[in-house]
């Protein structure tokens, strides 16, 4: 009977695990390659992956139809320039009620100062040459009445 | 300060046709406490340009040129200076010299007249 050590009877032990795994491993990889890709295509010695095939597709698709892309971009400009005239359709909305709101309370001021102005026509009433048609009591009068305001 | 009514009433009195402003022009006017009243109406009787008128600023003491205030006694000189016909005032003046008013009063009327006959 041979004598075995126990770290070299570990060591077989751990061999006979790795070589069982990678058999169930390889089983595997197997079933898997049959169930994803039916048709059993190989490039270079490796199976294809039905992903692969997914990928190539879009990539092709994208490259081929130039009309596509061309579209695409139309699409993304005519969106960016939609929301730039709805920023600028804001803006000038903005702009168009603060100016009516300016108008208004202007409007308002207005009235409002002519309603509690007395208009007065006395600047073209007291002329010289109209004062000096008038007899000497009324500009007597007058002149008395000023000078009595200029003391006040 | 002097309201433009206030102005325009004294320079419609100046050129008033009725005599009676040169009452108006005297008693309200010259006796006024305010320098620039009694200047208005000084200029205003001297404007008016009649016997009537220049007597008041001449011959009176207080009043015109014999103001107390140096700028109304200077505007009324100088409004007569600008007078176009100085004839009225030049006989106003004489009459001035020649009676028998206070001697302050004369000798200002003969100085207005010396200055009246060299800027003539």
């Amino acid at each position: 009977m041979q004598k075995i050590s126990p770290l070299r009877a570990g060591l077989d032990a751990f061999n006979r695990f790795k070589a069982q795994r990678l058999q169930k491993t390889n089983e595997t990889k197997a079933e898997n390659t049959n169930s994803t890709n039916p048709f059993g295509i190989s490039f270079k010695g490796n199976v294809l992956q039905m992903d692969v095939f997914d990928s190539s597709t879009k990539k092709s698709s994208g490259a081929t139809n130039p009309i596509q892309d061309g579209l695409e971009k139309v699409n993304k400009f005519v969106a960016s320039a939609r929301v730039a005239t709805m920023n600028k359709i804001e803006s000038i909305k903005q702009g168009a009620i603060s100016f009516g709101s300016k108008i208004k309370e202007n409007v308002v001021n207005t009235y409002n100062k002519l309603a509690t102005t007395e208009v007065n026509f006395d600047f073209l009433r007291n002329t010289p040459s109209r004062l000096q048609k008038r007899p000497v009591s009324e500009l007597e009068e007058m002149f008395k009445a000023e000078l009595g305001n200029m003391e006040v | 300060m002097v309201s433009k009514k206030l102005n325009n009433i004294i320079e419609a009195l100046s050129k008033h046709s009725d005599i009676d402003s040169v009452r108006v022009l005297n008693e309200i006017g010259t006796n006024s406490p305010s320098d620039e009243i009694r200047e208005l109406a000084s200029k205003a009787l001297v404007k008016k340009n009649i016997k009537e008128s220049l007597e008041v600023v001449i011959k009176n003491k207080g009043k015109g040129i014999n103001d107390l205030s140096a700028r109304v006694a200077m505007t009324a000189i100088n409004e007569l200076l600008a007078l176009k016909d100085k004839t009225t005032a030049t006989l106003v003046l004489d009459e001035t010299i020649n009676s028998e008013i206070e001697k302050e009063v004369q000798d200002t009327a003969r100085s207005v007249k010396a200055l009246m006959s060299f800027s003539a």
